[in-house]
């Protein structure tokens, strides 16, 4: 008898747990509200070449770029063969030793991975967090303005020239220039296994200006800061795709502003 | 004469006089035990096997554990050190400290234990935390757990804790769980008047973790005549329980020969990473048959899961933060080349898994069987996925929120993995024996890897010894793969000398004639002196995986020194 209210229990208690308040579909979900965007986020993607499901996130990313438009801004930072991509001296690879240096710097040890703003952390490839920590990043005020200019003085070099201004000093901010470039048709590993070898890369990771972490900027209140910077074209690049990402960022608030401007092309004296 | 007879009476007493404490100590004993391993590589980069570059010059994992056991109170601790860890292992593995400490006090039948615990519930299908260094997973709970078995052929056990993940033990999820075990063959008297084994099983674990900001971005649709809304777009955030439960019951049946298992698990809601966030239930049912008599036996095994990817940490990725370890149904291979395609266990997703094996020993002076006899055995693995609508893919938002795609019980979806192997042990002399196989493998490189399409491969195995005498012994083997696909063939050569009891040489290699063209050489001396046991290396590893129990983990390639070292006591 005794046996048979313990089983009898249990069943009941299997059958109570198996009831649950996410049993109808339409109480999944919680609409956010006041999602309005009010500033420019900025996603490090970490990407790989050999990696087959980078592609889906490549989809993802997309989404969010026709979604979020201009205040949506991608990076995607190709690694070495170790990081899922092809040795950075393969004339077909898309790594670099500073891609590299910043898949190490977010500890990245699965691709696709992302990270927003500069201080989310490493996602993974969690897009209900990369959504979560965008949103968040483009619902937050700034108080800095940022604007750039990537131009070509000559054929072989890129110059950028950045103007931050604030009405609040702002201490311990950092600020960096990524050169990008679109359009490359190279190799990618896709989802079912196979390689193709004509696969259109957007945002792809070329170069840092101001080294891995960026360099120091003082921004005084009220006072403009301006910086420049230069870089010799590498002979990979095609400048007419290229783009500067340029952000500026604490460590306790990651990014606070971010812009991208286009490379305009050298213009030859007539 | 008299200094010999005082001298035996001296003895005499003070035997007589230790001979109570003697008792004592011997009815309550304290014995410490202990181990120590270390395993050391001195890495060096070679860009022909693509290692990667090191920050330091020596990487290694070292252990250092201590007991204590007495009749009522065991106690023990463990010191680890991973600060420049060996290469593969997870980012956050990397650290050192404390990793176990516990103290279990034991009487009547009642066990209480505190600190770091290990358990398993039925197979592991709901719960299973263990140890396994070559992976780097150590998913053991740190809080309480009881164990009565104070009631003839009842074992009940009651536990809760936080999960260790690497050197977190994070407070923001616990895991409750029961277990009971009941011998019925106790109580039934005429099942042990014939010699049955019965048992029947329950389990109940509930993982307790906060709330964590899960997001979807929605289109809103844009009406025609209307102005484009602004933004264009909705969030909505998922609603994640913070309760999941899971169930477990089991039978075990055992006669003679015989022997049978079947075991249904079943879990509540998880939406998880793993799984796409999604709300269907988990499964999983497995029935396993096995009977034996002399010279001979057989073995059938079938299991389908699905959604039993079950975590502490709903959103992490990789090999950690499991509670529960779906079994391995693929044979587990310790020749090289067979174990060059390990099965990982596709718990998220779910599979179909039938494993069979028949041995048979031909008696000694037998044709079949020659002089000493000879044992044949046949094993069969195929694993399949289940049948679903669409392809499961991971990092598909398109189910968040959803019940997933529909599957059917009895339907099966695209080969994962497939592996018929024949062996056979023969002595040939007394001095001279022989072991050979052949195997037949398909595996899945893009379901489990996630790269190469299928790769089917047949794979033979011949590993000789020659006894010279009582202290020297020569090991050969000789492996071939063959295969159209991935890197192409390899070929594998070993020799062992062991110098018994205390000497081993090993040299082998590694030879991809395929693709690459290259070797992965390795020499080793191996020492052992009563409890301690030393190896030293050196050579090329290949890149490849490390799999344990259907759990696998990314070896990157490596050359260099090594150096391992264990010692218990």
């Amino acid at each position: 008898m005794k046996l048979k209210h313990i089983f009898l229990s249990c069943v009941s208690a299997a059958l109570l747990a198996s009831c649950s308040e996410y049993d109808d579909p339409a109480d999944r979900f919680t609409e956010v509200p006041d999602v309005t965007p009010v500033s420019r986020v900025l996603l490090a993607e970490f990407t790989g070449q050999l990696c087959s499901n980078c592609p889906t996130a490549h989809e993802k990313i997309e989404d969010y770029e026709r979604l979020f438009g201009d205040f949506f801004i991608c990076v995607s930072i190709h690694g070495d063969n170790t990081m899922m991509g092809l040795p950075v001296n393969n004339p077909m690879g898309l790594g670099t030793e500073q891609g590299v240096k910043y898949n190490e710097l977010f500890n990245v040890e699965l691709w696709p991975n992302a990270v927003v703003n500069w201080k989310s952390g490493a996602l993974g490839s969690d897009y209900g967090k990369w959504v979560s920590k965008l949103v968040e990043g483009m619902i937050r005020p700034t108080d800095i303005d940022l604007s750039a200019t990537a131009s070509m003085p000559t054929d072989s070099t890129i110059t950028v020239d950045v103007r931050i201004r604030s009405d609040k000093a702002q201490p311990g901010t950092r600020f960096n220039i990524w050169l990008s470039e679109d359009n490359i048709i190279g190799m990618q590993l896709m989802p079912n296994g196979a390689p193709d070898p004509k696969y259109v890369h957007n945002g792809v990771f070329r170069k840092a200006l101001c080294g891995i972490e960026g360099e120091d900027v003082a921004i005084i209140a009220n006072v403009e800061a301006s910086e420049s910077r230069s870089t010799v074209i590498d002979p990979k690049w095609n400048p007419e795709n290229m783009n500067a990402v340029v952000f500026v960022y604490t460590e306790s608030q990651g990014v606070t502003n971010v812009i991208k401007t286009k490379v305009k092309p050298f213009a030859k004296p007539e | 004469m008299t200094r010999k007879l005082l001298a035996s009476v001296a003895v005499t007493v003070t035997m007589a006089a230790a001979i109570p404490a003697a008792t004592e100590a011997k009815e309550h004993p304290v014995t410490v035990h202990g181990a120590v391993q270390a395993d050391i590589l001195f890495p060096e980069e070679d860009a022909t096997i693509g290692t990667e570059k090191y920050d330091s010059k020596i990487l290694g994992n070292g252990y250092a554990s201590a007991g204590l056991y007495s009749k009522y109170v065991d106690a023990g601790l463990r010191l680890e050190y991973m600060q420049y860890p060996l290469p593969g292992f997870e980012r956050d593995f990397k650290g050192w400290g404390l990793g176990n400490i516990y103290a279990k006090g034991k009487f009547k039948g009642v066990e209480l234990t505190l600190g770091d615990f290990y358990d398993q519930f039925g197979s592991g299908f709901i719960l299973r935390t263990y140890e396994e260094r070559s992976l780097g997973i150590d998913n053991s709970l740190r809080g309480g757990r009881i164990k009565v078995d104070a009631l003839p052929g009842v074992h009940f056990t009651a536990l809760a804790g936080l999960q260790r993940r690497y050197w977190d033990w994070s407070d923001k999820s616990q895991v409750y769980g029961a277990d009971i075990d009941l011998d019925l063959q106790q109580w039934i008297r005429p099942l042990a008047d014939h010699n049955i084994i019965w048992t029947l099983g329950g389990s109940w674990v509930l993982r307790n973790q906060a709330d964590e900001t899960i997001q979807v971005v929605n289109e809103i649709p844009v009406t025609e005549g209307q102005p484009a809304p602004e933004p264009p777009y909705t969030v909505s955030k998922l609603g994640l329980p913070e309760q999941v439960n899971a169930f477990d019951v089991r039978t075990h049946f055992n006669k003679g020969g015989l022997d049978l298992l079947g075991e249904f698990a079943w879990k509540d809601r998880d939406p998880s990473l793993d799984n796409n966030y999604t709300y269907s239930r988990g499964t999983a049912v497995m029935l396993s048959g096995s009977y034996s008599r002399p010279g001979w036996s057989a073995q059938l095994q079938v299991k389908r899961s699905e959604n039993m990817a079950f975590r502490s940490q709903r959103s992490m990725q990789g090999v950690s933060a499991f509670i529960n370890n779906m079994p391995a149904f693929a044979y587990q291979h310790t020749y090289a080349l067979a174990a060059m395609y390990p099965y990982a266990t596709q718990a998220a997703p779910g599979e179909w898994a039938l494993q069979g094996a028949f041995a048979y020993s031909f008696k000694r002076r037998t044709a079949m069987g020659g002089r000493y006899g000879t044992k044949f055995r046949l094993n069969v693995s195929y694993i399949r996925g289940i049948d679903r609508e669409g392809t499961w893919k991971s990092g598909n938002t398109d189910l968040y929120g959803t019940d997933g795609q529909k599957t059917r019980f009895f339907g099966w979806g695209p080969l994962y993995y497939s592996d018929l192997n024949l062996q056979m042990d023969k002595r040939i002399t007394k001095q001279f024996s022989l072991n050979a196989m052949y195997m037949y493998q398909r595996y899945n490189q893009s379901v489990i890897e996630g790269h190469g399409g299928m790769v089917n491969a047949h794979i033979g195995v011949a590993e000789m010894k020659y006894k010279f005498d009582s202290r020297f012994t020569l090991r050969g083997e000789l492996q071939y793969l063959g295969t159209k696909q991935d890197k192409g063939d390899w070929v594998y050569g070993l020799l062992e000398l062991s110098v018994l009891p205390y000497v081993m040489v090993t040299v082998s290699d590694q030879w991809n004639t395929g693709t690459t063209d290259t070797h992965y050489y390795m020499f080793s001396v191996t020492g052992n002196y009563k409890a301690n046991r030393l190896m030293i290396g050196y050579g090329r590893t290949r890149a490849g995986y490390n799999c344990s129990g259907g759990v696998c983990r990314y070896v990157p390639a490596s050359r260099g020194f090594q150096i391992s070292y264990n010692y218990n006591f």
